[in-house]
């Protein structure tokens, strides 16, 4: 079911109806979060809650088993089975044909046929996404900053409808307590929450369909055939479109959880205003970094080993975040330039604080210097992430440098417009946007009714025809 | 006053503070209820147009319908009409076609070929792709290996979700006489019929009876028509077998109608089966050039990367050897 459907539109209005009514009734309340949140993830294929049951049932086990052992050696076991299991459903599901096609083409190559067999799974929905809430659940149950949940509790926490299906990747230590205790029906923040879905629903359904229909698609599918301008401006829309696509998700999840009374982080901040990749990371899917930060690089050691271990540990993080969107060249080359652009940036910090200067230039021609490089690194790493294999992105990369002569029919003076008006918006600041909330929040009854459901209709008016899915829904 | 109170009617007091989940349901239910009212034209049009026939269409249109008729009592629906025609698009949202001229129009299709056979990049070939989701798979790879020809000038036109059946939803054929008209292609490759495999609405026709079947055939005839004016050659790429055995089985009758009315129409027929299906079955993986590669996505329904070049290539050889074309890639 996807968030801007009238199926959803329906569904939220039972289920809000439903949440606030049984709010005081803390099983209850549960119970029809569990059963609300399975029945939108059947929405697309029922046979998946069993997989979303038996991912909850691995993390429940894991973190009772690490909750009751006795011994420091039997909380590892316990830790290390359920994450072994929890990463085991996520490989099979998501890099199953891809390991089965290369070792069976490496053992042809010497004669041995084909030994794996050429299993074709359907990718579920969400799978990376409560895979890593899990895996972070049990860890933070190990780690003593949570205890274990009760089985419905922990149920819900992995189900929770709103950020079940692209995230944001909520924590454990941040989602339970509201599960847990009740919700307070007079502090429901509606200016906010309304404001997080229109402008969700704008930037997904008209921006970020816009970019990928404009030129994003057509220039991907097919360099050869377009100019090198259009190549350069496919490669900025679809660091739009990803954003406006991505964002807007996430909008809409924080919105429809603060409907329902919960509160879930920030993902995404301005992320092209960044200065350097390392800001870049600070800003983009927040709740993936710091994920990745806590669970993956911090244990590889972080920056408290020498330079090459630091730069190892980063080049390992980026690497197998560019992984966990899919088994793919093209995401693994995402990663490893990151991966490259991070440890620069680190070196380069490192070899500043040695010599006693200042970590950052504050001059204003340097800052929009630094914005301007970061966001054409974070652009070239995009064309990776985009392009449907590395041939294509050869392709859209040698295009660049051949492609001069020829006219760019697709670049509109709407299309460079919409593109600096996207990258424009993220420097308003943010009290601007809160005045906005609140004023808002603020007006009468009619006066909100009239924006939103103005909002809602310039939305669906303005959205083209045939609206592609969300891009993250396929990680 | 407990500490809860307090800390309640502070919030409440608070200028754009939050409110109570009562009232944050009467704005919301009020706002979806304007926004239905005001876009009620198009949901009832979308509603026609792309849902398909059952109880669920049913209830959507009894729910629309009146909603829809007292928006246009009282104009409610105006503002919405105004913006889709100054987005030229119909007032209910529909898609518009350019027309062709009719001094323009060309009659029936001569019986000769006007293709060199040797194209070079100052008299290039025309190429227009036309195809559904599964045809831009295709589409992707074949502009590729076009392109790479360098004496081939390649247009593209795809849409997703549609197909022959519901023209209704896209009109194909107007479409296709447009790009004809426009683009003036020497040759037409299409590739549609994924979702074909439905009942006609207006007048209801149920899929798979004859009635059906001489409709839907007479669409593709039209179509095929309209891609063979000005003595323009056109190949149809068969939609590939399927993992679904179920649904295979009425994409069996696509095929088959859609065959039939390529040999009534001088259009070449190639069997994308020949290529994805070579041993007579779905195949998710192939060995392409001696690696193996998975050609269809993991719906059983798309192609991979792979897969569109697989066939693409197929295509190409098709296209050289039937039409005698001296062109490399």
């Amino acid at each position: 079911m996807l968030f801007y459907t009238f199926d959803f539109a329906i569904f939220f209005g039972v289920v809000y109806a439903g949440a606030w009514l049984l709010n005081r009734r803390a099983v209850a309340w549960k119970l029809w979060m569990l059963v609300a949140s399975y029945y939108f993830y059947a929405y697309w294929d029922w046979h998946f809650c069993f997989l979303l049951a038996a991912s909850t049932l691995i993390a429940h086990l894991g973190a009772t088993g690490v909750s009751l052992a006795s011994t420091q050696r039997v909380r590892r076991v316990w830790l290390a089975t359920s994450i072994a299991g929890l990463l085991g459903l996520l490989g099979y599901f998501k890099y199953f044909s891809f390991f089965a096609v290369s070792v069976d083409n490496v053992l042809r190559g010497v004669g041995l046929g084909d030994a794996v067999p050429l299993l074709t799974p359907t990718l579920p929905v969400a799978i990376s996404f409560f895979t890593f809430m899990a895996v972070s659940y049990v860890v933070d149950v190990y780690r003593g900053q949570l205890k274990a949940a009760t089985p419905i509790d922990l149920a819900v926490y992995l189900s929770f409808f709103p950020h079940l299906v692209a995230g944001p990747i909520v924590r454990g230590t941040e989602l339970l307590p509201q599960i847990h205790r009740p919700r307070d029906a007079q502090s429901v923040d509606l200016a906010r929450a309304s404001t997080l879905i229109v402008s969700g629903l704008f930037k997904k359904l008209v921006v970020s369909s816009y970019m990928d229909s404009q030129i994003v698609t057509p220039v991907f599918g097919s360099p050869g055939a377009h100019s090198a301008l259009e190549v350069l401006f496919a490669v900025w829309g679809f660091a739009i479109q990803i954003y406006c696509d991505f964002s807007g998700y996430t909008d809409i999840a924080i919105g429809i959880a603060l409907l329902l009374g919960v509160k879930f982080p920030v993902n995404f901040d301005g992320p092209y205003t960044a200065r350097s990749l390392q800001d870049f990371w600070r800003r983009w899917h927040i709740t993936l970094s710091r994920w990745l930060r806590d669970y993956l690089y911090i244990p590889l050691g972080g920056n408290r080993g020498s330079t090459l271990l630091t730069a190892r540990n980063i080049m390992l993080t980026m690497v197998l975040g560019g992984l966990w969107h899919g088994a793919n060249w093209t995401f693994l080359a995402w990663g490893a330039l990151h991966g490259v652009g991070q440890v620069t940036g680190h070196l380069r910090r490192t070899y500043r604080e040695r010599q006693g200067f200042a970590l950052e230039n504050d001059a204003t021609f340097a800052k929009v210097r630094q914005r301007f490089l970061t966001f054409q690194y974070v652009s070239l790493g995009w064309l990776f992430f985009r392009a449907s294999s590395m041939s294509n992105a050869y392709a859209m990369l040698g295009r660049l440098f051949t492609g001069w002569a020829q006219s760019s029919p697709l670049v509109t003076p709407l299309l460079v417009a919409a593109i600096a008006a996207v990258i424009a918006i993220q420097y308003v600041p943010r009290r601007y946007v809160d005045d906005a909330v609140a004023a808002f929040g603020r007006a009468v009854v009619p006066v909100q009714v009239a924006a939103l459901g103005l909002g809602l209709l310039c939305t669906t008016t303005l959205m083209p025809a045939g609206v592609p899915p969300f891009l993250y829904y396929r990680f | 006053m407990s500490e809860l109170s307090r800390t309640r009617a502070r919030r409440r007091r608070q200028p754009g503070g939050p409110t109570s989940a009562l009232r944050a349901g009467v704005v919301l239910l009020c706002a979806f209820a304007l926004w239905l009212v005001m876009d009620s034209t198009v949901l009832q049009r979308s509603s026609t147009v792309y849902g398909q026939l059952g109880a669920r269409q049913t209830a959507a249109l009894d729910i629309l319908n009146p909603i829809s008729e007292l928006s246009r009592a009282i104009g409610l629906d105006l503002p919405v009409a105004w913006s889709n025609v100054a987005l030229s698009r119909t007032a209910a949202g529909g898609v518009v076609v350019p027309s062709v001229p009719t001094t323009t129009r060309p009659k029936e299709p001569p019986t000769t070929t006007t293709i060199q056979r040797n194209p070079t990049r100052s008299h290039p070939l025309r190429v227009l792709l036309v195809g559904d989701s599964i045809g831009e798979d295709l589409d992707a790879a074949l502009l590729t290996d076009l392109t790479n020809t360098g004496v081939a000038k390649v247009f593209t036109d795809g849409r997703v979700g549609t197909g022959l059946t519901r023209l209704d939803a896209f009109p194909w054929i107007a479409e296709l006489e447009y790009d004809m008209y426009h683009y003036k292609p020497d040759i037409v490759i299409g590739l549609m019929g994924a979702n074909d495999s439905q009942s006609f609405l207006s007048p209801i026709t149920l899929f798979g009876t004859p009635q059906w079947r001489a409709r839907y055939l007479r669409n593709v005839g039209q179509f095929f028509s309209a891609g063979r004016v000005g003595g323009c050659k056109m190949f149809w790429v068969s939609i590939p077998t399927i993992s679904d055995k179920g649904r295979n089985a009425e994409w069996q009758l696509v095929r088959h109608l859609q065959q039939k009315a390529a040999g009534q129409h001088h259009v070449y027929f190639i069997n994308s089966d020949l290529t994805l299906a070579p041993n007579g079955h779905y195949a998710a993986y192939l060995t392409v050039s001696g690696q193996l590669a998975q050609v269809r996505q993991s719906d059983g329904i798309h192609l991979t990367p792979a897969g569109g070049a697989l066939l693409a290539q197929a295509v190409m050889i098709d296209l050289k050897k039937a039409l005698r074309l001296h062109l490399h890639w």
